[in-house]
C-alpha cells in the first residue's frame, strides 16, 4: 500500500509538474494559432522528460546526492555557480508564474483582484512548505490536479470534427493566416521549454531522497515517469485542442488565462469552469511549491547545507530560509504589476535556454559507475538521451534569438 | 566535463546556423500593421464570445468581466501600437480605417463591460455590433496584408 502511495508522487510531478500555468497558457496559445500543427512538440517534451527524470531520478536514488552536489563536483564550484545563478533565475521566474497564476485562477473564480492576494497566497505557500507534510501536499495538490481532466471532458463535449483535428497533426504553418515560419519555431521551442521545465527534474530527483528511495525503488521512478508524465502531456494536448476547436476558427488568440477557459465554458457550463479553475489552483499550486522547494534543493545542495523537507527546520535552517527567500523574491516580482502571462512566456522560452546546463551534467553521471554502480545507461538510453541532446543545444541557441525576431511571438 | 575546444567549435557552429536561419527568416515576418488590426479583431471576438458565455450562463460572472476587461486592455494596448506604426505608402488608408474602427471596438467594449459590470443584460443589438466591428477589422488586416504584398 505504501508503494501505492509513494507512486503518487509521479502523478503529483505530471499534473502539478508537467501541467503548470507554463503548460495552460503555451498550449492554450498555440492552440487558438496554430490547432494541433505543433502537437509533435508537446510529444517531443514528454519523451524529453520522461528521459531526463528518469536518468536524475536514478542517480540520487542510486548515489543518495542531489542533482547540484553531483554538478559541483563534476563541473568544480566556478562553474557549477554559473549553472545554479542560471538555474535559479528560471526557477524563481517560475515560482513568480506560478504564483501569479494561482491569483488569476481565483480572480475567474471568485472575481478577487490578483495584486491584491499575491502577498496572502505568498505567504501560504511558504506555510504549506513550512508546515505541512511532504506526503499530504504532494497527495492533495496530486489528487486536485486531477480535476485538469476537465479539459480532456470538455475536448469530447465539444464533439469536433476528429478527421480535422487529426489532419492539423500534420507539422506545418496555417495557411491563409497571419502566421509565419518564424512565429511558428518560436512557439515550437516554447511549447518544447515548457513541456521540459527543469525544476520539475530537480524537485523529481530530489523528492526521491524526500522519499528515502534506494536503488530497490527503481522501478516506482519508471512507473511515475513513464505514467505520470505522459498523463500530462495528454493534458496538454487536450488544452490545445480544445483551443483549436473553439478559438481558432472565431479568430481568437489568447493573451489571458480567461480565455484558456472559455472552450470549457462553452462545452461543459459554468460547473466544468468551476471543477477546471480548482484543478488550475491545485496545479499551479503544486507547481509553486515544487519550485520553491527546487530553489532551496539547488541551493542547499550546491553549498553542502542539509536540505529536505523530511529535516526539522532547525536541523536544515539554511534550507528553509532559502525557501522562504525565494517565494519574497517572486512576491516582489509580482508586486510591480507585472502581467504573470508575460512573466509565463518568459520562463518557458528561458526553460529551453537553460535546459542544457542541467541536463548534460546529469546525462553524463548517468554513465559513471562511481555513482551509479551497476545501473549506467544502456545503448538505447544513451543514443535517444544523444539526441536529444542536440535537441536541447538547438532549442537552447535558437530560443533568444527567435524571441527576439517574432518580438515574442507577437 | 569542461567544455572542449571542439566542444566550443561546436557551439558556435551551432549560434551562427541558428541566427543564420533565424535571419533567413525575417522575410516572412508577419505585417505590423496587419498583426496589430488581427489583435483588435481577437480582442473584439473574445469579448463577443464573452457576451455569448454570459448570457447563456455558462460561465462564472467573474470570468466574463475578466474576459471583457482583458479584451479592453488588449485592444487599447493594440490600438496604440497601430497609431505609432511607420506605414507603407499603401497602407495610410487602410491605417486611418483601422483606427477609426479600432476606436469604435475600443469604446463598445467599455460599453459592454460596464453593462456587465452593474449586472445588467447585454442588448442583442450590442453584441451584434461587437461581431460587426470584428469582421470589419477581419477585411482590414486582409486589406493591410493586400497592400504589402
Amino acid at each position: 500500500m505504501n508503494r501505492l502511495f509513494a507512486a503518487t508522487l509521479g502523478i503529483l510531478t505530471a499534473i502539478g509538474g508537467f501541467v503548470d500555468i507554463g503548460d495552460l497558457v503555451t498550449n492554450a496559445v498555440v492552440g487558438s494559432r496554430f490547432g494541433l500543427s505543433l502537437a509533435w512538440v508537446v510529444v517531443v517534451g514528454v519523451v524529453g522528460i520522461v528521459l531526463f527524470a528518469h536518468m536524475s531520478g536514478k542517480v540520487t536514488a542510486i548515489s543518495g546526492r542531489g542533482t547540484f552536489e553531483i554538478i559541483r563536483e563534476r563541473l568544480g564550484p566556478r562553474a557549477a555557480l554559473v549553472n545554479l545563478g542560471g538555474s535559479m533565475a528560471l526557477t524563481l521566474l517560475t515560482l513568480a508564474a506560478e504564483i501569479g497564476g494561482i491569483a488569476l485562477a481565483l480572480q475567474l473564480l471568485a472575481g478577487v483582484a490578483p495584486l491584491t492576494i499575491v502577498l496572502p497566497l505568498a505567504f501560504a505557500v511558504w506555510w504549506i512548505v513550512w508546515r505541512v507534510r511532504f506526503s499530504w501536499m504532494e497527495n492533495a495538490a496530486g489528487l486536485l490536479g486531477l480535476l485538469l481532466v476537465g479539459f480532456v471532458v470538455a475536448l469530447v463535449a465539444l464533439d469536433p470534427d476528429w478527421t480535422a483535428l487529426g489532419r492539423q497533426l500534420v507539422p506545418s504553418v496555417p495557411a491563409g493566416g497571419g502566421e509565419s515560419g518564424l512565429t511558428y519555431a518560436y512557439y515550437a521551442v516554447a511549447l518544447f521549454g515548457a513541456a521540459m521545465t527543469p525544476y520539475e527534474v530537480f524537485f523529481f530527483s530530489s523528492g526521491a531522497a524526500e522519499e528515502g528511495w534506494t536503488s530497490r525503488d527503481l522501478w516506482m521512478s519508471r512507473l511515475n515517469v513513464l505514467v505520470g508524465f505522459p498523463l500530462g502531456g495528454v493534458l496538454s494536448l487536450a488544452i490545445a485542442g480544445c483551443a483549436a476547436v473553439v478559438l481558432l476558427p472565431a479568430g481568437i488568440a489568447v493573451t489571458s488565462l480567461s480565455q484558456v477557459l472559455a472552450p470549457v465554458a462553452v462545452a461543459l457550463g459554468v460547473v466544468g469552469v468551476v471543477v477546471v479553475l480548482v484543478g488550475v489552483v491545485a496545479a499551479t499550486t503544486g507547481a509553486a511549491l515544487e519550485t520553491a522547494l527546487a530553489c532551496g534543493y539547488s541551493i542547499a545542495q550546491y553549498a553542502g547545507w542539509p536540505w529536505g523537507k523530511r529535516l526539522r527546520p532547525v536541523q536544515a535552517p539554511q534550507f528553509h530560509v532559502v525557501v522562504a527567500g525565494a517565494v519574497a523574491l517572486a512576491c516582489v516580482v509580482l508586486a510591480t504589476g507585472v502581467d504573470p502571462i508575460m512573466v509565463t512566456e518568459f520562463s518557458v522560452v528561458f526553460s529551453a535556454v537553460a535546459l542544457p546546463l542541467t541536463y548534460f551534467p546529469v546525462l553524463v553521471v548517468a554513465n559513471d559507475p562511481d555513482y551509479v554502480g551497476e545501473h549506467v545507461n544502456g545503448r538505447v538510453v544513451n543514443a535517444v538521451a544523444l539526441v536529444y541532446l542536440v535537441i536541447i543545444g538547438v532549442a537552447a541557441v535558437a530560443a533568444v534569438p527567435l524571441m527576439v525576431l517574432t518580438r515574442m511571438g507577437a | 566535463m569542461r567544455p572542449t575546444g571542439s566542444g566550443r567549435r561546436a557551439g558556435v557552429a551551432l549560434a551562427v546556423a541558428t541566427l543564420f536561419v533565424a535571419a533567413a527568416g525575417c522575410g516572412v515576418a508577419d505585417d505590423p500593421l496587419a498583426s496589430t488590426v488581427d489583435e483588435l479583431t481577437s480582442s473584439a471576438r473574445s469579448a463577443s464570445l464573452a457576451v455569448q458565455l454570459h448570457a447563456e450562463g455558462r460561465t462564472t460572472s467573474a470570468a466574463v468581466r475578466t474576459q471583457l476587461d482583458d479584451a479592453t486592455l488588449d485592444a487599447s494596448d493594440a490600438l496604440r501600437r497601430t497609431g505609432s506604426l511607420d506605414v507603407q505608402p499603401g497602407q495610410v488608408e487602410p491605417r486611418h480605417q483601422a483606427l477609426r474602427v479600432g476606436a469604435d471596438t475600443l469604446d463598445l467594449l467599455h460599453h459592454v463591460s460596464d453593462l456587465v459590470r452593474a449586472g445588467r443584460d447585454v442588448p442583442r443589438r450590442t453584441a451584434a455590433r461587437l461581431d460587426d466591428v470584428a469582421n470589419r477589422l477581419a477585411l482590414l488586416s486582409a486589406d493591410a496584408r493586400g497592400a504589402t504584398s
